[in-house]
Order: structure tokens, then sequence, then C-alpha cells
């Protein structure tokens, strides 16, 4: 069959010799089904030549493009599309103002943040320590050091009978240099401070080691 | 109409967006430009001690208790850099940030921190490799944040003015007593408060060697510690405190009766709370 379509085929584009088209076309026209085939290709030979090429309708190459099995892309490929392909970004006023308000409340919580004297941390878990001063005669007293960057006024002690101020610290383990600050001017050493160290300055600071 | 308003809506949002965003760039760097300087000194210098490593928080406490104290922008500015200079050379930041703002937290004059900050800086530069020498040679530390406290120590030592060589010997002592770097480190602190005391460094580094060879725990170098600034407290001469350190460090009894166990550093704070004049408690 392959083989009288190809003789079909020849006999259309004019490629059998002359002296045996006659014969060819014989046994073409005297088989139904060839005959039929050859009508059908004369025919659709026909309208071509006579109305010239076609242009494919609408939706052809996205048609014939469907149909075709896809390429997976390569890991390569995906890299490049999610780092460079082109994007468009599609906004709405709400969209904006959301964006908006959520930048200014970030930026109000990180400059609150920023304002909290923090600890080193030094690892493990935080112990209370309390810390106790007698002065009688002291209106306020407060303790500064390095757990809280020497902040006058953020650990202020609480009176108790007596003239004894208290306070207590949530430190983690560590190494810490401490004064009590009395009435907001005075600076003193703990005279219960376990060690002391010279501040740098003239005076000395009350060493309070917390041990893992 | 509908047009004018979206675009006034806008033109509002932008400028809300313009005004946070110095917030949003850094604080520090906002507080270096609202102490009033113009576009130089104090922000370079916040810029550069941020670029060095040193964090944003620390460097606003600084800029705003130096306004507070009324320190000219330019001092503030020096002041920051002398942290941000000791940030580039790669010397533990928080004892040199731990003086500048304690300093300005207890009104000591600007020109003298910055020379105290400088000076301990320089002596945190050289007591590093001292320190890793001894490591190196086999005090071992017990924990991550022995080193640190080691140089600190070191540090602190190195500027009462104690000689170098006599830290490393007291590191020799500590070795071939197979203590550890911790050991070192409290043995060099009474050294440095003895020194400090105005004990000369060569009989205070004798005493405490002799201290390191007895064993010494925190509680016993406490002990000795207290005596001595008692002593000092009230303006007792020099040759009594080296008299009564030399005792306490040779008392027979002392020692080996205050020991607590496993060298715990001394408390009894709960002990003074109720009748004495401070403490500690737990």
């Amino acid at each position: 069959m392959t083989n009288e379509r190809e003789i079909i085929q020849r006999l259309l584009d004019g490629e059998v010799p002359a002296a045996e088209r006659d014969e060819v076309l014989r046994r073409v026209l005297n088989d139904p089904e060839l005959r039929q085939e050859y009508e059908e290709f004369s025919a659709a030979l026909h309208i071509l030549e006579r109305d010239g090429p076609q242009e494919a309708p609408e939706g052809f190459t996205a048609a014939v493009m469907a149909r075709l099995p896809e390429r997976a892309p390569s890991l390569g490929d995906r890299v490049r599309a999610f780092l460079f392909g082109d994007r468009v970004l599609r906004w709405n006023m709400a969209s904006a103002l959301a964006l908006i308000a959520l930048v200014a409340a970030v930026a109000f919580l990180t400059q609150q943040t920023a304002r909290i004297p923090t600890v080193p941390s030094a690892g493990g878990t935080e112990v209370t320590v309390r810390l106790s001063f007698y002065a009688p005669q002291a209106r306020q007293v407060a303790v500064a050091g390095d757990f809280n960057k020497w902040t006058v006024g953020t650990d202020e002690m609480e009176r108790r009978d007596g003239g004894l101020w208290t306070i207590d610290l949530m430190l983690q383990p560590g190494r810490y240099s401490y004064m009590f600050v009395l009435d907001g001017t005075t600076w003193v050493a703990d005279p219960g401070a376990e060690s002391f160290q010279d501040d740098g300055f003239g005076s000395r600071n009350g060493v309070l080691r917390i041990r893992t | 109409m509908k047009g004018p308003l979206i675009r006034i809506l806008v033109l509002v949002l932008a400028g809300m967006l313009v005004a946070i965003m110095p917030v949003l760039t850094a604080g520090a760097a906002e507080q270096a430009a609202a102490a009033g300087t113009s576009p130089g000194e104090l922000q370079q210098a916040a810029d550069r001690a941020l670029r060095a490593g040193v964090p944003a928080a620390d460097v606003e406490i600084i800029v705003l208790r130096g306004r507070e104290r009324g320190l000219a922008p330019d001092r503030i500015g020096e002041l920051i850099g002398t942290v941000a200079q000791a940030g580039e050379q790669g010397v533990p930041l928080r004892p040199v940030l731990d003086r500048i703002q304690q300093g300005l937290a207890k009104g000591v004059a600007a020109e003298r921190i910055i020379a105290a900050a400088r000076r301990l800086a320089e002596c945190l530069a050289a007591a590093g490799p001292l320190v890793d020498d001894l490591a190196g040679r086999g005090l071992r530390a017990s924990s991550p944040q022995d080193r640190g406290f080691a140089v600190e120590t070191v540090a602190r030592a190195l500027e009462r003015p104690v000689p170098g060589p006599m830290v490393t010997e007291l590191g020799a002592i500590a070795l071939r007593h197979g203590a550890k770097l911790a050991q070192f480190d409290r043995a060099v602190r009474s050294l440095t408060l003895l020194v400090g005391a105005g004990v000369p460094a060569d009989a205070a580094g004798r005493m405490v060697g002799r201290a390191i060879g007895r064993d010494f725990t925190d509680r016993d170098y406490a002990r000795v510690e207290r005596r001595v600034t008692d002593l000092l407290d009230h303006g007792a001469p020099v040759e009594e405190i080296i008299g009564a350190a030399d005792q306490e460090v040779r008392s027979e009894l002392g020692p080996r009766d205050s020991r607590d166990a496993g060298g715990r550093e001394s408390g009894g704070a709960a002990d003074r709370e109720g009748g004495g004049r401070g403490g500690r408690g737990r």
C-alpha cells in the first residue's frame, strides 16, 4: 500500500515517465481504494493551484504548540527565571496603605527596642540576684552596672523598713560590675560586694559573679 | 475630581514614608545627626563605628548620654571614634564600650573617658596574645566565656601597670599547679587590686604567686581583697597593707578552713542583708 501511495504521489507530481504514465494511471483507476485516494489528492491539488497559498486559521499555531509535548525546564533555567524573570507588580491603594502601616509599625518597634538597654547574652538560664544596700538617709537608690549599660534609673531599688534598699535582678551567668546611685547623683560601691574592681576613673566597682 | 484627590493622597503617603525613612535606616546615625553636627564628624564617626561592628544601640547610648552631659558633638564623635578604632583593630569591644558608657553615666570629663578608653583598648590588644599564649601552653578554659574574661582581666592588670612578664610568670605558676584559666583570671584580679592599692608590683606578684601555689579559691582571694580594701578605705599606709595581705596569704588557718566546695565564689550577702551595709543574695 505504501508503495502504491508513493506511485500516486509521483503521478501527481508528474514524476512518472510518459511511457509508463498510462499504465500506472490505469492501475490506479481500476483499484477503487486507490482511485478514491487519487481523486481526493487531485482535487486538493487543483484547489491549491487555483487559490494559491492559504493562511492558517486563527489559533492554528497555538493549537499546534499546545499539542507538542512539554519540555521540562532545567534547574538553571528555573533559577534564572526566578532571579531575572520580569515581574509585574500589581498594586492598589489599599495594599499600599497596608504596606506603609506595616513599615511604620516595624520602624516604631525597632526604635523602641533600641532604647532598651540589653545585656550581652552569656548563655544559660537567668537567675534572680538580690542586691541590698543600707542607706536610711537616701530618698532614692538605683543600681547601675554593665548589665544595664550603666543606665541610672532603670533599676530602682525598693525601700524596706529601717532604710534598707533592695532589688531583685534577673541576670544570666557571667561577671558584672555595678555601683549604687543615691538620689541620682552619688555613686557608691556596694560594701557587701563579693569583690571589687577598679573602674578606670579612680573609683571601685562592686563585682558580682554568677556561675552556671 | 477623583484624579486630584488620588494625587493628593499619594503625595501625603509619600511624605509619610519620607518622614519615617531616618528611623528605617539607622537609629544611631539619626541620633548622631540630631546632635547638631554638620554632615561630618559625629555622623561619620557613628557610621565608622557601625562598620567596625559596634552595635547601633551602644552608639545611640553614647550619643544620647553625651548630649545629656552637654558634650560638644565633636567630643561625642571622639568617644565613638575611640570605640570604632578598637573595633577596626579587632580589640574586644564590650570592655571599651563599657568604660565609655560608664564614664558618661558617672559624669567623668570627656577627655578622661577618651584617655581611659584608649588606654584600655591598647591593653586589651596586648592582653589577647598573652592569654592565647598561656592557653596554648595548657591553661585550659572551663567555659567559652573564660577567655574573654581573662583577656579583660589581664588588660586591666596591664593598665595599673602590672608588667606583662609578671602576668606571664603567674600564668606559668598556674600551669605548674594544674590551675585552669578561670583560676589564673582570679589571681590576676587580686594582683591588680593589690597594685592598685599601692602594693609594689613585685611584692604583689610574689604574694599572688604564693596564693596560686596554695590553691586559693575565690573566697580566699576575696578575703585578702576585703582586708586590703578595708585598710585602704581607712587610709592605712602601704607597709601596713602589704603586711596584712602577706599575712592573709600565709595564714595557715585562713584559706583551707574557709574554702567552700568546688571553688564557688563567695556570697554571704544574705548574712549582711539585715544588719550590714549592703550585700547580695540569690
